[in-house]
């Protein structure tokens, strides 16, 4: 889920600019067009700093409290890793819902594009920590499933998001 | 709370207290002022703010300002990021609300409630079948019929429909099926449109019970080839639609079947090649009195831009469909609406919860209602 999001980063963003609100625009716009060109690819690379933060795995590199994290390439929303949970399961209390959208993310370690689903965490409020926006093809919203500005705790027993987590699937296949 | 006297006998200041008191009349006593109002009817521009309060998503608002005077009205406490729409007698807000018997927990109700737009009070609601979509609100999720007898309530389970509720009787008469379309675009007493994901607009005709008589399906956008924003926004039984690369597509609903109307681009070849393009999130809106289109622009166009805010507002004239203006403001403004008057305002959400108001009879920017709420995704006016 997107949602608001991307108002929260991009409002700290502009907060934390020491330039114009212009140029702000102008970087953020640059950010979105190596986003939009190569959707699989980190913005950073962050292999050299792998085993970090919670479970760390050789062979998943990154910090999976950080919005740079290779699996979030196409998450919306608060990282479930900052509210209780880890990237791959729901904080206590919280119910995942199976129904979601998914994103294909490229592991910076093995160079494979994994099928990343991800799923709302829901039955508690907003946890408003770690808003994080790395958007990838989304569409209106007469395309629903590739649309993130729907609350996707619809498979849950109440439709209240708490937060994203970013789950692997398989890897996608190529062609 | 009262404590003068006493006081002035506890500080040194009691001289001057007692002097006081002789020379200056004493301040009446005052009551609690209860069941305030705001007159009607409304001030044309008095708006309605929705905000979705992103960090909490369950207990939510509407604010209701003044923008002449950048004064708070006062509020609606809605439930579960509900979506709104003004009543066109201007008598009603009404909110499509979510609650849970424990918060965030139990029985979920979902209430279409109508506030009544004077005493910011419930008058009366409905409940409603448990299926109202769960989005970023937007203009086209909740809508009235022009005669107000019909509210339009869009679900989403991820199955689609409309639910319709009859305001005479206050009851739900009504819940038809849209497989492959969202939203309604009310036109005319009986009648709705949907967008298609198959590029057709769809459209329901309804009787005076709320019953449908009448569904066709025309042609519209090829969704294969360009991303056709839903948030459109309405000129009467007119909608404009807008493409993220700035093709413009608008529809007249006034008749038995949608007259596609002669498509357009907001931009030069040039313009484009620059990179300009629309972004926002209801990126448009129309002044009906002087007949002008707003749209927030964004010159570095990427694709994936078009939800993004702007500080840049173009404007159309829309029988020239020609642009005739700019304005500009210092705030990233996400959310746009005209006010329908003769001496129109336009007034902008931006992503800092403020308030951006431009005078359109000046075509400028004004000011700005800092914080007036957390996170506004839409402005409605009446």
């Amino acid at each position: 889920m997107k949602f608001l999001d991307r108002f929260f980063e991009r409002s700290t963003r502009h907060v934390a600019s020491t330039t114009s609100r212009r140029r702000f625009l102008g970087r953020l716009g640059s950010f979105l067009v190596a986003g939009a060109a190569m959707p699989v690819l980190l913005p950073v690379d962050r292999t050299a700093k792998a085993l970090a933060a919670e479970s760390p795995q050789a062979g998943d590199p990154g910090d999976p409290t950080s919005c740079d994290y290779w699996r979030y390439c196409s998450v919306d929303g608060f990282l479930c890793s900052c509210c209780g949970g880890t990237v791959n399961s729901c904080p206590p209390g919280t119910q995942g819902s199976e129904v979601t959208w998914v994103g294909t993310c490229r592991n910076p370690a093995d160079g494979i594009d994994y099928i990343i689903s991800y799923n709302d965490c829901c039955g508690k409020h907003s946890c408003a920590q770690c808003a994080c926006t790395r958007n990838d093809s989304e569409e209106p919203m007469y395309r629903p499933f590739n649309n993130n500005d729907i609350n996707w705790c619809l498979g849950a027993d109440a439709n209240v998001y708490n937060c994203t987590v970013a789950v692997i699937r398989g890897v996608a296949k190529a062609g | 709370m009262r404590l003068p006297r006493p006081l002035c006998k506890g500080l040194l200041l009691a001289a001057a207290c007692v002097a006081a008191a002789g020379t200056q009349a004493q301040l009446p006593v005052e009551k609690l002022g209860q069941n305030t109002t705001l007159p009607f009817p409304p001030d044309p521009h008095r708006s309605y703010i929705v905000d979705f309060e992103f960090n909490n998503m369950v207990a939510t608002r509407v604010v209701v300002v003044d923008p002449d005077q950048r004064k708070v009205l006062g509020m609606l406490s809605t439930g579960g990021a509900a979506p709104a729409v003004l009543s066109h007698d201007q008598k009603t807000v009404y909110t499509a609300d979510i609650f849970f018997e424990r918060y965030v927990r139990g029985k979920r109700t979902d209430v279409i409630t109508a506030w009544d737009t004077s005493s910011l009070s419930p008058r009366w609601e409905v409940e409603i079948p448990s299926k109202r979509a769960s989005t970023l609100t937007e203009r086209y999720g909740l809508s009235t019929s022009a005669d107000d007898r019909f509210v339009y309530i869009y679900n989403f389970t991820p199955s689609t429909s409309i639910t319709v509720v009859d305001s005479k009787k206050q009851e739900v008469v009504n819940e038809l099926a849209i497989p492959g379309c969202i939203l309604n675009y009310p036109a005319g007493e009986r009648r709705f449109a949907s967008l298609c994901g198959d590029g057709k607009l769809q459209v329901i005709t309804l009787d005076d019970n709320g019953q449908e008589v009448n569904r066709t399906a025309t042609r519209f956008f090829d969704p294969d080839e360009e991303k056709l924003i839903e948030r459109a926004v309405g000129n009467g039984d007119t909608y404009y639609f807008v493409t993220t690369e700035g093709h413009v597509r608008g529809v007249d609903l006034s008749g038995k079947k949608p007259k596609v109307l002669p498509d357009w681009w907001l931009t030069t070849k040039q313009e484009r090649q620059e990179g300009w393009a629309p972004g926002g999130w209801q990126l448009m809106a129309v002044a009906p009195e002087l007949n002008r289109l707003y749209v927030l622009m964004h010159p570095d166009h990427a694709p994936h831009k078009w939800e993004d805010p702007s500080q840049t507002i173009w404007v159309y004239d829309l029988k020239t469909r020609k642009k005739v203006d700019t304005m500009e403001t210092p705030s990233l403004v996400w959310s746009l609406n005209a006010t329908s008057d003769d001496k129109p305002l336009l007034l902008g959400t931006n992503i800092e919860g403020g308030l951006d108001i431009f005078d359109l009879t000046k075509g400028e920017y004004v000011d700005t209602m800092d914080g007036v709420s957390k996170t506004p995704t839409l402005v409605i006016n009446h």
